[in-house]
């Protein structure tokens, strides 16, 4: 509630759990009424705290949090189910399922309802790209998980009630190894990768290099990934980071930031450099097609440090 | 009177006076000018124009909008002084909030309920905007709560009334109109709805004939930004009020058919306050009714948890109070301040000449400086896209010579520039476009700078010399 925006998920799937013991014809209860009712004024009041000035700079925008477009198709892209079901895992949305059907057209329980419900909130906000996929998916992943807990249950106690009662313990085995094949080898997969985005040894040294000899004011130009290196271990400033929400040209500085890494043309990305006061680019190849930057020579850039990562120093300024 | 309706009007008395008198009290002891808004001072001018016998304003080369409202202001200036007049809007906000407290007072069984609405009225940042400021809706808002007072207890006085709204505001008018032409034959009660209705259109028609600038119907563009204070709206809707406003609504919903009017108008007002400021201010008192409505449902209700009931309505009390408070903040940090206003009366005693600023100050520099504004919101259609194109020319090249050119076309003497336009709200660097000319060319010269506020004079016709 007070750590992130997406508690409005929760509030939606609340809401919608409302609807679906009315629809269900259960007994309204009090005490779920109130903390809903409350939880939902709770969750307003401290987000337009909270967001007050991003609303007022943004508007409705504020949704898509000011990301530019070009990485917004990233971010709230379509839902393609192939695709979740691999993040998710194939054990968990077919048993998840399993026990949705279970709770709507067999036993009707209350607690499967509300997990329905803010199964169903985060699929609609996902289908109308309200949320991002990344953190819709973790969602939906927590709660089939969960479903898929009730219909192992379920399929345990019936197997056990067979003529083969020894065969229940087989089929959690074996629902077990599906579930590695199925889920955990993939997380491990997207695990490794994603450690290849962490800083190696060779870009930390960088940034070190520029914290001890760059002045305190400087202003790092660096890809928006690198942005939050640039603060936290060489303690300069950057021209953008991957925190969007209150920068009011995000779009323009975006454009520009990767054009200056792209461009050939010298003249143009000093003027766009000068723009934005940029005293060093910092040059990595991780997030770059490019292997080095074209326009640089000895007349405006400097090679102020030379190892698998380059640093150069801006020194023209382009008189209009 | 019994205890609790004394002691209702006296809370919405009292709060409604504290609400009005925080921002404006702040502003005054910043040294700022009380006023905020800047049709506040267009409204000044026209009055003080309009008591000289001109109809026309002769700053901007074109004839004021007016209103009964303009012919009333000016011997309240008179009366009070300038520097006097917030009383006006204060009165007349403390006299809204109790005709609103006694409208609702007709609505609610439980005395409670129009308590809350008069206390959410008062709390609300359109009745802040309304009463902080003085605009042709500061005076229809008491006489609209007038003519609905009496027009519900069925007496004579309405007629007087709607006959002063209909000259004051022709939107806010025609709006009244229609809901109580509903009201009247829902409730079947004609004759008396005529017999208002025809003095007000007489009285508007011999408005018309002898004054032909009347103020016309004033039509915005929808939009999210708008409407939604939270959104930067000067004048809308906060959300928390909508929240609990369409939360009311349902539970008014499911009383059935004696509320059928009060829910069918609610979606007229919803509809005209996307595209009317009236409709906005109806639709802000609909919200109130409605939110008192929710609140009462929950002091009302049977809690399961005591405690759950205590936090929510605090909750709710908080989500009113942070609407008031983000709304008078923004009136409290809001141009015109001090140092702009020094540098508009230092501007007045320089020979006359045509100011070029920001479109927002138009208003401002009209009256404090009187000198005419390049560009102000008082322009509409095709010719504001035109001068609004200039002034972006203006302000973003940094070719001296297309500038000059366009300086010379429009006659443009003055500059003047706020730290606010070198941060964010013109220019983002400070040598961009106007201001890399201005500090880099011999064709300006700096006649004042204080606080951060500038002024610069640039020779009329000195492109022309130079090519001759």
């Amino acid at each position: 509630m007070f750590t992130h925006s997406s508690a409005f998920l929760l509030i939606v799937g609340l809401l919608l759990f409302l609807l679906l013991l009315k629809l269900e014809s259960f007994d309204a209860n009090k005490r779920e009424q109130e903390l809903i009712l409350f939880v939902t004024f709770l969750a307003l009041w401290f987000n337009f705290i909270v967001y007050k000035n991003a609303l007022l700079i943004h508007g409705p925008l504020v949704i898509w949090q000011n990301i530019p477009l070009q990485v917004l198709t990233n971010y709230f892209f379509n839902l393609n189910i192939i695709q979740s079901i691999y993040y998710i895992g194939l054990i968990p949305v077919i048993l998840g399922i399993y026990a949705m059907y279970y709770a709507l057209f067999e036993s009707k329980k209350r607690t499967l309802l509300l997990l329905i419900s803010l199964f169903l909130s985060i699929l609609t906000l996902l289908l109308l790209k309200l949320i991002s996929f990344r953190i819709g998916l973790i969602f939906l992943g927590l709660i089939l998980v969960i479903l898929s807990s009730h219909s192992l249950k379920l399929i345990y106690s019936y197997i056990k009630k067979t003529k083969m009662p020894a065969m229940a313990d087989w089929f959690l085995l074996v629902i077990f190894i599906l579930f590695c094949l199925t889920a955990v080898m993939p997380s491990f997969n997207l695990a490794f990768s994603s450690l290849e985005n962490t800083p190696s040894v060779a870009e930390i040294n960088a940034l070190v290099w520029l914290n001890k000899n760059t002045a305190n004011d400087s202003v790092i130009l660096a890809r928006p990934e690198e942005g939050y290196l640039i603060n936290y271990f060489a303690k300069r400033k950057n021209v953008l980071d991957q925190d969007y929400l209150l920068v009011k040209d995000a779009q323009q500085r975006y454009d520009d930031v990767q054009s200056i890494f792209s461009l050939r043309l010298k003249t143009e990305v000093i003027r766009k450099l000068n723009y934005y006061d940029v005293n060093y680019i910092y040059f990595s190849e991780k997030f770059s097609r490019e292997k080095n930057l074209y326009y640089v020579d000895d007349d405006c850039f400097d090679l102020v440090y030379n190892e698998s990562v380059k640093i150069y120093y801006v020194r023209c300024k382009l008189n209009e | 009177m019994n205890k609790l309706k004394l002691l209702g009007f006296l809370s919405v008395f009292i709060i409604s006076i504290l609400v009005l008198v925080i921002p404006l009290g702040i502003r005054y002891a910043h040294g700022d000018p009380l006023f905020a808004s800047g049709l506040t001072y267009y409204n000044m001018r026209a009055s003080e124009d309009l008591s000289s016998g001109f109809v026309f304003d002769n700053l901007q080369g074109k004839p004021h909008k007016l209103s009964f409202f303009h012919y009333l202001l000016y011997p309240l200036i008179n009366l009070l002084g300038e520097n006097n007049l917030f009383i006006i809007p204060i009165i007349l906000g403390v006299l809204s909030s109790v005709l609103f407290f006694l409208v609702c007072e007709l609505f609610f069984d439980d005395e409670r309920g129009a308590i809350i609405a008069g206390v959410a009225f008062v709390l609300s940042p359109i009745f802040i905007y309304l009463f902080t400021s003085l605009t042709p809706y500061t005076f229809a808002t008491p006489l609209f709560l007038l003519f609905v007072y009496f027009f519900l207890i069925k007496n004579n006085l309405s007629i007087l009334f709607l006959a002063f709204l209909s000259i004051t505001n022709f939107s806010f008018f025609v709006l009244s109109v229609i809901l109580v032409a509903f009201e009247s034959f829902y409730h079947k009660s004609k004759n008396f709805f005529l017999i208002n209705l025809i003095p007000s259109i007489v009285s508007l028609f011999i408005f018309l004939y002898f004054f032909h600038n009347f103020v016309d119907f004033e039509l915005l563009s929808p939009s999210f930004s708008s409407f939604f204070i939270s959104f930067g709206a000067k004048i809308g809707v906060a959300f928390f009020y909508l929240f609990l406003g369409l939360l009311g609504f349902f539970i008014i919903s499911q009383q059935g058919r004696p509320y059928n009017y009060l829910l069918g108008s609610t979606m007229f007002v919803l509809v005209a306050s996307l595209f009317t400021v009236g409709g906005k201010i109806l639709l802000n008192f609909y919200l109130c009714i409605f939110t008192a409505v929710m609140i009462l449902f929950l002091i009302k209700r049977e809690w399961a948890i005591m405690t759950i009931k205590r936090f929510t309505l605090l909750l709710i009390f908080c989500g009113l109070i942070f609407s008031t408070a983000l709304y008078s903040d923004q009136i409290i940090v809001s141009q015109p301040d001090n140092n702009l206003e020094k540098a508009l009366v230092f501007l007045s005693l320089e020979p006359q000449g045509k100011v070029f600023s920001y479109q927002e100050y138009g208003y401002f520099i009209e009256y404090f400086s009187n000198k005419s504004s390049f560009l102000d919101n008082s322009f509409d259609g095709d010719l504001n896209s035109t001068l609004r194109t200039t002034e972006n020319n203006i302000f973003y090249s940094r070719k001296l010579e297309t500038t000059t050119t366009l300086l010379d076309e429009n006659e443009i003497k003055y500059f003047l520039i706020t730290p606010d336009m070198k941060t964010g709200l013109v220019w983002k660097k400070s040598e961009e476009g106007l201001l890399f000319l201005l500090k880099n060319t011999n064709s300006f010269k700096k006649i004042y700078d204080y606080g951060g506020v500038e002024i610069w004079t640039y020779p009329v016709g000195f492109q022309s010399e130079i090519r001759s």
